[in-house]
């Protein structure tokens, strides 16, 4: 809880001296604006702030976790919470180009029926099959679409989630049509899939 | 239930899960199939005609010395235009007609996007004209 408590201010601290570094947040502006934008840059921020703890932080810290468990558990609850926070991490900063609509204008639904596949692929294969460190294994003989339907296509759905409620905040979905909607969300599903899928590889509960 | 293993780094999950893993995951690849059947057919019917673009005027105003008129540029065609220009123009008996035109950045396939253009005349009490006059593909 402290943790968070300070993440956040950090992020708000950082997020209010980078907007003013780079001049948007201006001091004609009024401060309801500045309020604004310090809120939602904040969000990222934070989060990045305990990325950056928990994969670099102190030593010390380490051997102390170290010694209590050689096995932690994830609920699965906890697994489908981080998958959100990463995709939540990665489509914060990606949401508000105007790319993401722009790329969505020009694509055919042949283009995003393949990037809903490739999404979804790559966030398979990120967690299971590349060996990266924290990367996650199936017990015993368990077939491997079990993994499949149990974790890569809830995440891909928790994605999704994530991704419309964001677009919304960002107004991308103000008049837009279902259909146009979806492809905005396909593309940013994109980069949020890979999101999703690293939260699972670098963030753990505490045991 | 996923166990993490931190002598190897690796997690490795359960072969036994709890029902609501299941359920979920279910549940999930329906909406995933149901969202790639639903592009699928979309691509199917629609691909490939142009945009069918239509203007019309939501309400008018007076804003200070001049009249605003709000207007609503429909795309019912599916796919999307860029840079569409919609011209309005005024045209009271006496004088000569005046024009006004706004550029749309983008006019979404099966979508309303709002703007407004500005006019010296009434065009309340004038006969007014609305007409998108071109685009680009996006």
């Amino acid at each position: 809880m402290r943790d968070a408590i300070v993440a956040y201010a950090l992020g708000i601290l950082t997020s209010a001296a980078i907007l003013t570094l780079l001049g948007i947040v201006m001091e004609d502006q009024p401060p309801r604006e500045w309020i604004g934008k310090i809120a939602l840059q904040a969000v990222p921020a934070s989060i990045g702030a305990l990325l950056g703890r928990s994969q670099l932080g102190g030593q010390q810290d380490d051997d102390k976790e170290q010694e209590p468990a050689e096995e932690a558990s994830t609920s699965y609850t906890g697994e489908l919470f981080m998958m959100a926070v990463g995709a939540l991490f990665l489509n914060l900063n990606i949401a508000p180009t105007e790319e993401v609509i722009a790329i969505s204008y020009k694509m055919t639904h042949w283009h995003s029926m393949a990037t809903i596949v490739i999404s979804i692929l790559l966030m398979h294969a990120f967690v299971y099959a590349a060996k990266f460190r924290g990367t996650h294994t199936l017990a015993g003989k368990a077939p491997a679409w079990h993994a499949l339907v149990r974790f890569t296509l809830p995440g891909y759905v928790v994605t999704s989630l994530i991704s419309v409620c964001v677009l919304w905040t960002f107004g991308r979905l103000d008049d837009a049509s279902l259909a146009q909607a979806m492809m905005s969300m396909i593309v940013l599903n994109f980069p949020g899939a890979v999101g999703a899928a690293s939260a699972r590889l670098v963030l753990r509960d505490r045991p | 239930m996923t166990i993490s293993n931190r002598q190897q780094k690796t997690h490795t999950e359960t072969g036994n899960p709890h029902w609501i893993e299941w359920l979920t995951g279910i549940v999930s690849t329906v909406l995933v199939l149901a969202l790639l059947s639903w592009i699928g057919r979309e691509a199917l019917v629609a691909d490939s005609k142009p945009p069918n673009l239509t203007v019309k005027i939501l309400r008018i105003e007076q804003a200070g010395a001049l009249y605003r008129v709000d207007i609503e540029l429909e795309n019912s065609g599916p796919s999307t235009a860029a840079a569409v220009r919609v011209v309005g123009k005024v045209t009271p008996q006496s004088v000569l007609s005046e024009t006004a035109e706004v550029t749309f950045d983008f006019a979404p396939a099966e979508s309303r996007t709002k703007g407004a253009l500005y006019f010296r005349t009434d065009p309340r009490s004038n006969p007014i004209e609305l007409t998108p006059s071109g685009f680009t593909e996006p």
